[in-house]
C-alpha cells in the first residue's frame, strides 16, 4: 500500500498523473493514519480539498440579480423630462446665437462720401477773402485765450504778495 | 436567454471562479468584485454566448483579465503570466530554522503562502488542476495557453512546492 501510495505520488509530481490517479491521492490522504513519512503530503492534499471548500457569501446571488434587473429596467419617461429640458435649452441658445450672427454681419450702410468739389471756391479773389476771414477768426479765438493766461498770471503774483 | 437559465446554467460556476480570483488577487472582496464583474459581463453578452464554445473557460478568461487589471490599477506588483522563477519562501532569509516552521500549526497557511508565491502562471495552473480539478484541455482554454505549457507549469509548481517541503524537512528527499 505504501508502495503503491509513493509511486502514485512520484508520478503526481512529476506531473504526470490522470485526474483519476489524483483524486485517488486524495482518497489515500483523507485516512487519518498515514506513514510517518508521507504525512507532509497529506497536509499537502487535505489544503487543496479544504480550499475547494471556500465559497462565495449567501447574499452574492440576491445582490447580482438585482443589480442584473437594474441594467435591464426600461428608460422612464420621467426620467427623459430634464434631459428634453436640456436639449430645448441648446436648441434657443443656437437660435439665438444664430440670430446675432445674422445682426453682427447684416451689411452696413456705407456714409456717403463727401464731394469736396462742390464745395470748392473756384474764384481766387473770393478764395483769398474767405482765407483771410478765416485765419481771423483763429486768431481772435487764440488772443482770447492768451488774454485768459495774462489774467490768471497776475492774480497768482497777487497771491503770492500776500505770502510773502 | 432569460435570468432563470442565467441562473441555473451560468450562477452555478461563480465559486470556481471566486476561488481563482482570490489565488490571484489574494482579498476576498476584491475577488468578489471581479466575479461579479465577470457576471455582469456575461449577462451583458448573453445574446453573443452561443459563439462561445466554453463558457466556463471564457468566464476564467475574464476572471483572470480582470484580477490583472485591479492589481495593476492598485499599483501592486504584477507578476506578468509567464513561467518565470518564483519568489520562493526562502525560510533561512525570514530568520526562522526549519524545526521553528515546523512547529507551526498553520501548515495551510504555509502551503497557502507557498502557493501564492508561484509565477502567475504556474499558480493558475495549479490552482485549476490540483483544486478545481479542470483537465488539461480546460485549463488551456481557460488561460489560453497550449497544453504543452500547461503540462510544463503544473510540473514546474509542483516541484516548487515539494521542494520547499523538502528544505523544510518534512519530507526526506
Amino acid at each position: 500500500m505504501k508502495a503503491a501510495i509513493q509511486k502514485l505520488l512520484e508520478k503526481y509530481f512529476e506531473g504526470k498523473t490522470s485526474l483519476g490517479e489524483e483524486a485517488e491521492l486524495r482518497a489515500c490522504f483523507r485516512e487519518e493514519k498515514v506513514p510517518k513519512e508521507l504525512e507532509p503530503y497529506q497536509s499537502l492534499f487535505r489544503f487543496f480539498e479544504e480550499e475547494k471548500k471556500r465559497q462565495l457569501g449567501s447574499g452574492f446571488d440576491d445582490q447580482l440579480l438585482q443589480q442584473l434587473k437594474k441594467k435591464d429596467k426600461p428608460v422612464k419617461i420621467r426620467n427623459l423630462f430634464p434631459q428634453a429640458i436640456r436639449i430645448a435649452a441648446a436648441i434657443a441658445v443656437l437660435i439665438g446665437a444664430f440670430f446675432i450672427y445674422q445682426t453682427i454681419n447684416k451689411p452696413k450702410t456705407s456714409a456717403k462720401r463727401i464731394v469736396w468739389e462742390n464745395y470748392e471756391i473756384k474764384d481766387p479773389k473770393l478764395a483769398f477773402e474767405e482765407t483771410k476771414a478765416a485765419l481771423r477768426l483763429l486768431s481772435s479765438k487764440l488772443n482770447g485765450g492768451a488774454n485768459k493766461a495774462a489774467e490768471e498770471v497776475e492774480k497768482i503774483k497777487k497771491v503770492s504778495k500776500i505770502f510773502k | 436567454m432569460g435570468l432563470k437559465e442565467f441562473q441555473e446554467n451560468i450562477l452555478p460556476i461563480k465559486n470556481r471562479l471566486f476561488r481563482f480570483a482570490l489565488r490571484i488577487v489574494s482579498e476576498p472582496v476584491e475577488a468578489e468584485d471581479v466575479v461579479q464583474e465577470v457576471l455582469v459581463k456575461v449577462w451583458k453578452n448573453r445574446e453573443k454566448l452561443d459563439e462561445v464554445t466554453n463558457v466556463e473557460a471564457w468566464c476564467l478568461r475574464v476572471t483572470k483579465n480582470l484580477c490583472i487589471d485591479k492589481l495593476r490599477s492598485k499599483h501592486k506588483r504584477v507578476v506578468s503570466f509567464s513561467s518565470e522563477s518564483p519568489e520562493t519562501l526562502r525560510i533561512s532569509d525570514k530568520g526562522a530554522n526549519p524545526y521553528q516552521i515546523a512547529s507551526m500549526k498553520d501548515t495551510f497557511q504555509y502551503i497557502q503562502d507557498l502557493m501564492n508565491r508561484l509565477p502567475e502562471k504556474q499558480k493558475a495552473v495549479m490552482q485549476l488542476r490540483d483544486i478545481e480539478q479542470l483537465t488539461y484541455k480546460e485549463i488551456a482554454e481557460a488561460l489560453d495557453i497550449t497544453l504543452n505549457q500547461v503540462k510544463i507549469n503544473l510540473f514546474r509548481a509542483r516541484k516548487e512546492v515539494k521542494d520547499q517541503l523538502v528544505r523544510l524537512k518534512f519530507v526526506e528527499k
